[in-house]
């Protein structure tokens, strides 16, 4: 069945915390996929070109127009929740040890963090305030002694 | 979990939408005669209408004999499978199935964990029913299939069901033991369910912590841990003593 890698690509999401190593293999395994389901529904088309109002053909389109459509829902929500949590991380630990962790990111993704961390860095000087410290006041502060 | 739950990215709406589902085709569908696993990837033989790959609902409906009468032997090349007979039952995921059975392509059948016997218990019980080993997403499955089949008794169940189920999780959480207790309370929690459970039972820690007076200091954000990007599966969320 079409889109299995792709939802396999989203478990390992759902059942790791944060970042695990950047999967390219699978990414590249869904865009093959997705290319071979474009090349079917092109001869699809081509073959059944006079029948296309029939249901028989509609529901095959269809079949393969949704796996694409899967496959491509399932490939942007792990590159979109990487950058995600990226970012929670980063507000979470704020003196990041970029070194170890870029090891499991994407070129795309490292750019991603160093750029997203200068400019969290600008806003702050700006403000004056380091906002990633943490908000909640220390437990002695008001009390009247 | 979102609260829209019908985010684009979101992990559990994905996820939720990969159940499988029993469904007829009403068309025979050119070329998709690879959907039908029970048949070999050949189409050449002809299979005596076994069906064990598919689960039935219960139900004494199917049909063994058109199975397998006609299919065109066009070679073993995927490209160039055969077509679907009408009416072969085959198990799509619900992101396919919804598709298909709000065109009409396709008969849907409800999973066999919606049947009058889970029902019934729902009603009944519904905190004792043990949803894990049912569905991780009994409920928003069910509430998606209920709206495309148009079957409100199954809403009103789960709407009560969930209710009650809600409730006792809440009213529960935080009073069981470290991680034993978590392992036994969870078990029959669908995962919407899990995750409500660990939110209460984080907001209850939390409080006790504010009135023991643990909260954070203020100060530059927390060192991380040593290796904060890899798994921790004992914590749900990582706390850090003051």
């Amino acid at each position: 069945m079409f889109g299995s890698v792709a939802a396999d690509l989203v478990r390992e999401l759902k059942n790791s915390k944060w970042l695990l190593p950047f999967n390219e293999s699978s990414l590249h395994t869904i865009a093959i996929e997705t290319r071979s389901i474009m090349e079917m529904i092109t001869s699809t088309v081509s073959e059944f070109r006079e029948k296309l109002d029939q249901p028989e053909v509609l529901a095959t389109v269809m079949v393969f127009h949704r796996s694409v459509q899967r496959n491509k829902r399932c490939a942007l929500a792990y590159l979109y929740k990487r950058l995600e949590r990226m970012r929670q991380m980063r507000w979470e630990y704020s003196s990041i040890n970029f070194a170890e962790l870029s090891n499991n990111l994407s070129i795309h993704e490292r750019d991603y963090l160093s750029k997203y961390n200068r400019l969290l860095g600008e806003y702050c000087e700006s403000v004056g305030l380091d906002l990633t410290a943490v908000c909640t006041p220390r437990p002695g502060l008001w009390n009247s002694a | 979990m979102a609260g829209t739950d019908r985010d684009y990215y979101d992990i559990d709406d994905i996820l939720m939408a990969e159940e499988n589902i029993v469904c007829t085709f009403n068309v025979a569908a050119k070329r998709l005669g690879f959907l039908d696993q029970s048949a070999d990837s050949s189409h050449r033989d002809v299979v005596d209408g076994e069906e064990d790959n598919l689960s039935d609902d219960g139900e004494d409906e199917e049909e063994e004999e058109e199975e397998e009468e006609v299919t065109e032997s066009n070679g073993l090349e995927r490209q160039v499978a055969g077509d679907l007979p009408v009416d072969t039952k085959v198990e799509l995921p619900y992101w396919l199935a919804e598709t298909l059975a709000r065109r009409k392509f396709v008969m849907m059948q409800l999973p066999r964990h919606y049947n009058a016997k889970v029902r019934n218990d729902l009603r009944a019980g519904p905190v004792a029913v043990n949803l894990s080993d049912r569905s991780a997403y009994f409920f928003e499955l069910g509430f998606r299939l209920s709206a495309l089949l148009i079957d409100d008794e199954l809403a009103e169940i789960l709407r009560k069901g969930y209710a009650a189920r809600c409730w006792r999780v809440v009213d529960s959480a935080g009073w069981e033991g470290k991680v034993k207790g978590l392992m036994v309370a969870m078990k029959k929690l669908d995962s919407r369910e899990r995750h409500l459970y660990m939110l209460v039972t984080n907001l209850i820690n939390a409080y006790g912590k504010w009135k023991e007076r643990c909260a954070e200091r203020i100060g530059s954000a927390r060192k991380h841990r040593k290796r904060p990007y890899e798994e921790s599966t004992r914590h749900y969320h990582a706390t850090r003593r003051p």
